[in-house]
């Protein structure tokens, strides 16, 4: 009784079919890539922002004040008020487990989520 | 005259044993030598599922297919793996539910490919949210591919075994 | 009936298995004068819990290993005329230091705080006179110190040391080991040193990027490894610019001027954290041709990326691992 082809199994193995091909040509299309955030944390407050919208603020930790510019899908810290100045020296970031730290201010910029990056980044 | 409730429980554990044979043949194969697609299987412990869902009941096949699911997992997985392959098998069980509906219109050969398909995609869909990655969902053509590929396969090793007289009356 | 029940529960096995969630907990920290960042799985048992553990642990290093405070065991004994008993801990750290000055002939050199202190580079430098550093060389000179059981003692009272270049490496190392064994996975970050353990749920390898020193901001290629430490000396990392030359903060003690060998960076892997440290800055004053033979020497276990005027150089290991960007 059921070891004949019938009727449902060609429409099941030509839907398989057509849906493999179909999946494959929408996947093999140049997808979006994610654009990834940035998650700045402030001494333990952390606060995400997206990458992918060109913005400018500023962060305030202790007596200091950040600015920060996202461009482009990279940050940077544009300018501080912080004695040593290493967060505005260390450029821009935009690959996943970049970081840039101000540590007399205690904010740490990181970009996460982001497909085009590594676990960490060392050095 | 044994009691059909024995015989019927003696089946299903037999199907259970035939189902973990055959998941470990598949954890063993070298399998990833011919193909490195993470999740690629030959779905043969699908063998004996399918089989006791038709021949005996969807109930047992349920009890076997999750039996079998936690005992794979303990013995050869992790706790990821035990929830790619329920995830997999719950879906598998859903098409096979859709093919009993439609009994009239399906031989093993489409219940096969239906339920292996199904299989995958649930795959798909726990792997891709456990490890929070839906990219994890461009393997999902291939992976049909070979759902069909190798449910053609299963069909055509399920249909001479269901007219084995043990499963009559079963 | 009995079918739209199989359905529901197939729909519960199906929300039960979403319930599962992959990220990372973070901690960061600021302690030995960098950013530190311990991150484990989500769902780990009492996480928050954990990196407190951490946390506590890297402050306790800083406390007994900086040179900068002043009750720590590196300052007592700077202070101390002759010797002084150090913890089990201290002494670990200065007995691989010593080791690796005696197997490098000196290219790291844990006495080198005058060297250090009189180029004042984390405080925007200063360019000395050669007589200030002359007399500078004249109390650097790792071959006075020496150890006895617990003891370390120094030949001259003006010898002072600075762990600076191992104590991060061995804090990692030691935080890593706690983490470690209540997690199945995870990164820590330490001032640009990298330790990973544990096997990530995608069951791919750990890539971990080395920073390219002519251009920070982006890499050059990627260590891919299972686990380890990844510990980078870069002249890009600390420096100041005067009449249009730059010096860095890696001296060579011989001539206690900043290295000047055409290498910008050299990253080192290894299982020892502390070693890592300490090899990464001895690596680069020595150079590729030196540092080569050291490696085949086989006294210590590691790879090493270097990155030079004259392009990348690297061990024989470190070529599987590495990948160029």
């Amino acid at each position: 009784m059921k070891e004949k082809i019938k009727l449902g199994d060609i429409v099941v193995i030509s839907l398989v079919f057509i849906a493999a091909l179909t999946l494959f040509f929408c996947f093999s299309a140049p997808k979006k890539e994610d654009a990834g955030t940035l998650s700045v944390s402030v001494g333990t407050q952390k606060t995400q922002y997206p990458l992918d919208k060109d913005d400018e603020f500023e962060i305030e930790s202790g007596s200091y004040t950040l600015k920060i510019e996202v461009k482009n899908g990279s940050v940077r810290v544009k300018s501080s008020d912080c004695p040593d100045k290493t967060c505005v020296h260390s450029g821009r970031i935009s690959k996943k487990g970049q970081l840039i730290a101000c540590v007399p201010a205690r904010v740490i910029l990181e970009i996460e989520g982001k497909e085009d990056g590594y676990d960490f980044v060392a050095g | 005259m044994i009691s059909s409730r024995v015989k019927r429980l003696t089946l299903d554990a037999m199907l259970l044993c035939v189902a973990m044979m055959l998941s470990y043949i598949e954890a063993i194969l070298p399998l990833s030598l011919i193909v490195t697609l993470p999740g690629a299987k030959l779905g043969l412990a699908n063998v004996a599922v399918t089989l006791c869902f038709f021949a005996i009941s969807p109930f047992d096949a349920a009890i076997v297919s999750f039996t079998r699911i936690c005992l794979t997992a303990l013995l050869f997985g992790n706790l990821n793996s035990f929830f790619f392959s329920l995830s997999g098998a719950v879906l598998a069980y859903f098409g096979m539910v859709i093919s009993m509906i439609l009994k009239k219109h399906f031989s093993f050969y489409g219940i096969s490919v239906l339920s292996a398909s199904l299989h995958n995609l649930g795959q798909c869909v726990a792997a891709a949210v456990i490890l929070e990655n839906p990219g994890i969902f461009s393997y999902l053509p291939l992976l049909l591919i070979f759902a069909l590929i190798f449910g053609l396969i299963t069909g055509a090793i399920i249909t001479p075994l269901s007219k084995l007289r043990v499963f009559n009356h079963a | 009936m009995r079918k739209f029940l199989l359905i529901l529960i197939s729909l519960i096995f199906m929300l039960t298995g979403c319930s599962f969630e992959k990220g990372y907990a973070v901690r960061d920290i600021y302690a030995m004068n960098t950013v530190i960042s311990l991150n484990i799985p989500q769902n780990t048992k009492n996480a928050e819990e954990l990196l407190s553990k951490a946390e506590e642990l890297i402050y306790f290093y800083e406390n007994s290993l900086s040179v900068t405070k002043k009750e720590s065991e590196v300052s007592l004994f700077n202070k101390s005329k002759d010797k002084l008993e150090l913890s089990p801990d201290a002494f670990s750290l200065i007995s691989t230091a010593l080791d690796v000055s005696k197997n490098t002939n000196g290219a790291y050199d844990p006495t080198c705080l005058y060297l250090t202190e009189l180029w004042d580079i984390t405080n925007g430098g200063y360019l000395p006179t050669d007589e200030e550093i002359s007399s500078a060389l004249k109390k650097t000179d790792y071959s006075l110190l020496s150890t006895e059981k617990n003891t370390l003692k120094k030949a001259s009272s003006d010898i002072k040391i600075d762990l600076g270049g191992v104590a991060k490496g061995y804090s990692l190392q030691k935080a890593a080991e706690l983490l470690a064994k209540d997690t199945e996975y995870g990164m820590i970050s330490f001032g640009g040193n990298v330790g990973v353990w544990g096997k990530k749920p995608d069951g791919l390898k750990w890539e971990i990027g080395i920073k390219d020193p002519f251009d920070t901001n982006d890499v050059i290629g990627y260590f891919r490894i299972d686990g380890g430490y990844v510990s980078v000396s870069g002249d890009y990392e600390r420096f100041f610019e005067k009449d249009g030359v730059r010096y860095h903060h890696i001296f060579d003690t011989k001539t206690g001027y900043p290295v000047d060998n055409g290498v910008h960076s050299v990253a080192v892997y290894t299982r020892d954290g502390a070693l890592g440290d300490a090899l990464s800055t001895a690596l680069f004053v020595m150079g590729f041709e030196k540092s080569l033979e050291l490696y085949e020497s086989n006294i210590y276990d590691f790879e090493a990326l270097f990155v030079t005027d004259n392009g990348l150089f690297m061990t024989e290991g470190a070529k599987e691992l590495f990948t160029e960007k």
